[in-house]
């Protein structure tokens, strides 16, 4: 095909299929992608729009070859493709599909005697679950489309009108708050003469009917919802509280720090600073034993004003790690422009074998880093004694890992790790 | 997609959530600068968007407090997030809690968030 057919085709195809679905051949059922192509736009400028719009068919073409023969494909502006699935076969649109098509809609394209490639991501979305027309099919799709790149992922399925996300209920979350069914566990850290140096707090919600939730089942809708702002204070107000008993005990080493995460929406809000205050001054807490963790997410937005606070934070005495170093962007840079005193590297970075490498001479490599830029670092997720054994052969300042313990109830981590300067007994 | 109703004392940010909205597919029942105002539009609503600071003798809080005992879904959109604000708005057992400058993907997200999850 020369191009693709536009909005005008799209709406006379629209009303055929409606009639069939009237005429109760079909089932209005149907599955709406809607793709977006970066580096069309440089394609345009080089190339002309004429030479866009053939590309562009082209792309679509070999994107429809993938998909069932009754897919349709659109032109819809400048950089995007609509497929249209009417009565879609069950299954039609799995991970497997969706993978292949950013493989197919990124290229290489070999066209006009040049080569080009591009960057995709696809919004999915299906009749009846977006609603009854085409037109919420279509804004679905494209409210997914936004998700996917806002998140860099290369696909995002839309939310349904009727679809639970998971089970847990918004008002779960409030009634829980309210009950008080939140609680912390704290996962120990140890420096490399495996000492405890400290812990990191985790909330954990024990639910009435169904026992412990983990967060990675309610931290996302609290996110999504803005309830995260409650959670988020409460996680404080808790943390706190604990570290101020811990610090009135006769048993407390000052060289002890225990983490509490801070959500990016909380640290860029005005009345943190302030809630902190409050919270300090109502608990007695010593910052210099309170580490906040910061997540690179948080640092993308409004680089100045976070900068501005974490200095703020650090001249009140609080220390400040950045968190999951290696799942983002994990910039070098980052390192040295914001002001940090540890950086946590996350799990996935960790080598999983002796033979793993690579991925050991890159520890190696960011402990030089941090040592230059005067950074503590802490490595995560050790499961392993290979990997504590690889680790024992660098300088990194401390550990945290299911090896050594998994998070415990603040009685465990008062009586097996802050009780004494024993080393930790680890079982290999 | 949900009815959504507006209740917000500022003119301008109503009409730009109102903008968003209607972009976006949702039908806005209504958009008022007090909940005295807004109350002939609720029934209409499947969500209500409410600001803490309205125009009237009620706040957002205390609407929210009278829309609760109704079962009508409250997301707060508003400027404040002080302990004390955040305390009294979490016992309303709001659906959603946006902070002013909201992006339009916090603001959808946290409606759709609230259409899944009821």
């Amino acid at each position: 095909m020369s191009y693709l057919p536009e909005h005008a085709d799209l709406y006379e195809w629209i009303e055929q299929w409606s009639d069939t679905t009237l005429s109760g051949r079909s089932e209005g059922r149907a599955i709406a992608l809607m793709g977006s192509l970066e580096g069309m736009q440089e394609v345009q400028l080089n190339n002309g729009p004429r030479f866009n719009d053939r590309l562009l068919a082209h792309v679509g073409g070999k994107l429809q070859g993938e998909l069932p023969p009754a897919a349709r494909c659109f032109n819809w502006h400048d950089k995007r493709i609509l497929i249209i699935i009417p009565d879609p076969p069950p299954d039609v649109i799995d991970e497997s599909i969706l993978d292949r098509l950013t493989q197919v809609a990124e290229g290489p394209h070999d066209f006009a005697g040049k080569a080009f490639r591009l960057q995709s991501a696809f919004g999915v979305s299906r009749l009846p679950q977006a609603g009854d027309n085409f037109d919420d099919l279509i804004m679905a799709a494209q409210r997914a489309l936004r998700r996917a790149n806002d998140s860099n992922q290369t696909y995002v399925r839309s939310k349904t009108n009727t679809q639970n996300q998971g089970s847990v209920l918004l008002n779960e979350l409030n009634q829980a708050l309210q009950e008080e069914q939140f609680f912390l566990k704290y996962q120990p850290q140890f420096d490399r003469s495996l000492r405890c140096s400290g812990a990191e707090a985790l909330i954990r919600w024990e639910h009435p009917e169904r026992g412990e939730i983990s967060p990675g089942e309610f931290l996302p809708l609290a996110e999504r919802s803005g309830l995260i702002h409650f959670i988020s204070n409460w996680v404080f107000e808790a943390g706190f509280e604990q570290i101020a008993a811990w610090q009135d005990s006769s048993f407390w080493d000052d060289r002890c720090l225990v983490a509490l995460n801070v959500s990016p929406s909380q640290l860029t809000s005005k009345h943190f600073p302030t809630f902190l205050k409050e919270q300090k001054d109502r608990t007695g807490v010593n910052p210099a034993g309170v580490e906040i963790e910061v997540t690179e997410k948080a640092l993308d937005s409004s680089p100045e004003v976070i900068i501005e606070r974490l200095t703020a934070l650090r001249e009140q005495g609080y220390s400040i790690a950045l968190d999951d170093f290696g799942t983002g962007y994990s910039s070098v840079q980052r390192l040295a422009d914001f002001p940090l005193d540890r950086v946590k590297i996350d799990r996935s970075l960790l080598p999983t074998a002796k033979s793993d490498r690579r991925r050991f001479e890159i520890i190696r490599f960011l402990i030089q880093i941090a040592d230059v830029l005067d950074l503590d670092i802490l490595v995560e997720g050790i499961e392993t004694d290979q990997q504590l054994d690889l680790l024992q052969q660098t300088d990194c300042d401390a550990m945290q890992g299911f090896y050594f313990e998994h998070p415990v109830a603040h009685d465990k981590l008062q009586a097996n790790y802050l009780r004494g300067d024993k080393p930790v007994e680890v079982s290999s | 997609m949900m009815d959504v109703l507006i209740v917000e004392d500022e003119q301008i940010p109503a009409l730009e959530c109102q903008e968003i909205l209607k972009d976006n597919g949702y039908d806005v029942v209504g958009t008022h600068a007090s909940f005295e105002d807004a109350r002939s539009d609720v029934d209409d609503a499947d969500v209500v968007l409410m600001d803490i600071r309205l125009n009237g003798k009620l706040s957002g809080i205390e609407a929210a407090r009278e829309l609760k005992d109704r079962d009508i879904t409250v997301i707060y959109v508003t400027a404040h997030s002080d302990t004390d604000t955040l305390h009294r708005a979490q016992e309303t057992y709001p659906a959603g809690y946006i902070v002013k400058p909201y992006t339009e993907e916090e603001l959808l997200t946290a409606i759709e968030t609230a259409e899944s999850s009821p």
